[in-house]
């Protein structure tokens, strides 16, 4: 029983100390290759929610450029591309929607399928995933 | 009869592939353990089967079978997922004797049990919570052929094993694929996880065994990964080996889902080194 546990014990450690180093390297910004494929993706993923079947109606009357050059902005920042969010925090960009964990999830995969159109590998679609999964809390029932 | 489920799913699926599914993303279904629960091979993990979550639910159908030098192990299950809170199950496995059966003038010996699950997820998010998701588990088995365990000194026909399981998903870690790990407490009197029956000469209470799994997301449907599950002996005619697999689980869709592993029983009933190739398939309606 207690070597299980050192092992599991070790394997958090290992996991938790090798992502340190990966983001000593070059940003995720540039790995993904930049401003230019982040355009590309907030733009497919603006035109992907708009027809969604199940999300669609939540973006009926955004307008499209301002809704695609906040996420472009907050993408790069995010990233370490150096831009700066001007939009809204989280929790007041989503409040009043009361955004449950189904239309969470599903944003989610919608968000995958766009990082898929544009070319961005597995590993980097994770590392954003990695930086996004977080706000969760900040988005949901408000 | 076996063919029979593995040929309702694929002509499910297949009728499916267009239907809508729960919404939680791809891979936090797990896969069909050797007990009818969700988790890997062999192994609970603390998810709830199929991708129902909140204000929805549906079934998951599987079929596995592992081929070892002198045994045949089948299981056929069907569960139910809740609002990715609570699954109920039921498996029924059957282990034919093709070795020790003509030994003990039964030539065609099986073991034969039936699994009933249930397991309510306590608290946490496999992806979105910092903690792992944690949750509780029975499994309420009976066993159906029991005069061979008897005949090896099993005490009862019938047993609850009750366990406590923990799963993290790790997004991007390490080197930027998903990795899993599992946890489990295991309280539990089932010889040889309940097939040779509960407790016996050498001990009848419950013992807490120790059970986990580890591995990546190589793709966002391909799980590489191994399983430990701890086992003590109740029957001293043989010992029990602890149980080890690695396995691949290929998800090409939400509805379906492949498992390969390479088990290793270790000894089992007197006969040693008992490895083979397991193989799962699962549909998600
Ligand atoms: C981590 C995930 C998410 C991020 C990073 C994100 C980011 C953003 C940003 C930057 C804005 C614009 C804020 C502003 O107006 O200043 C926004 C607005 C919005 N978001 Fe999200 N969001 C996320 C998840 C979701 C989800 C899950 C939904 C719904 C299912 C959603 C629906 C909306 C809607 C409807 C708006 C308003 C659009 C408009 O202006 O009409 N978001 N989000």
């Amino acid at each position: 029983m207690n070597k299980q546990l050192i092992a599991f014990v070790l394997l958090f450690f290992f996991v938790n100390v090798n992502s340190q180093n990966i983001n000593n390297q070059d940003s995720l910004f540039n790995r993904i290759g930049g401003m230019p494929t982040i355009e590309r993706l907030t733009t497919d993923l603006v035109k992907r929610l708009k027809k969604d079947d199940k999300l669609g109606f939540l973006f009926e009357h955004t307008d499209e450029k301002d809704f695609q050059q906040l996420l472009t902005a907050q993408i790069c920042y995010e990233t370490g591309g150096g831009c700066q969010y001007i939009g809204l925090s989280m929790s007041d960009a989503h409040s009043g929607m009361d955004i449950n964990s189904r239309e969470f999830d599903e944003f989610v995969a919608i968000f995958i399928e766009s990082m898929e159109h544009v070319g961005i590998n597995f590993t980097n679609q994770n590392r954003m995933l990695k930086i996004f999964a977080p706000m969760r809390k900040d988005i949901l029932n408000k | 009869m076996n063919n029979t489920v593995v040929f309702i799913i694929i002509f499910l699926i297949s009728q499916n592939t267009m239907a809508q599914t729960g919404s939680r993303l791809i891979g936090t279904s797990g896969v069909t353990q050797i007990e009818g629960s969700s988790g890997s091979g062999l192994l609970p993990w603390a998810t709830i089967s199929g991708y129902a979550d909140a204000a929805q639910s549906d079934f998951t159908l599987s079929y596995s079978s592992l081929d070892t030098k002198d045994y045949r192990f089948s299981m056929k299950s069907l569960s139910w997922g809740w609002n990715n809170r609570l699954e109920l199950s039921v498996a029924k496995q059957q282990l034919d004797l093709q070795t020790l059966g003509p030994v003990i003038g039964i030539p065609d010996a099986q073991l034969k049990q039936t699994v009933i699950g249930a397991k309510l997820r306590l608290f946490g998010h496999l992806i979105y919570s910092k903690y792992p998701q944690v949750s509780l588990g029975l499994q309420y088995k009976s066993n159906n052929e029991f005069l061979v365990p008897s005949m090896v000194g099993a005490a009862k026909k019938q047993g609850v094993d009750v366990y406590l399981s923990a799963t993290k998903l790790f997004l991007s870690k390490p080197f930027g694929f998903n990795g899993f790990a599992t946890f489990n407490l295991r309280a539990t009197k089932a010889n040889e996880i309940g097939l040779l029956g509960f407790g016996g000469d050498i001990n009848n209470d419950y013992r807490i065994l120790v059970e986990n799994s580890f591995g990546v997301f190589v793709k966002k449907n391909v799980a590489l990964g191994f399983d430990f599950r701890q086992k003590k002996s109740n029957l001293g005619f043989a010992k029990e080996s602890h149980w080890r697999d690695v396995f691949v689980s290929w998800l090409p869709n939400k509805h379906l889902s492949l498992t390969l592993a390479y088990v290793d029983l270790g000894g089992v009933a007197t006969l040693k080194n008992q490895q083979g190739l397991y193989l799962s398939i699962s549909g998600v309606f």
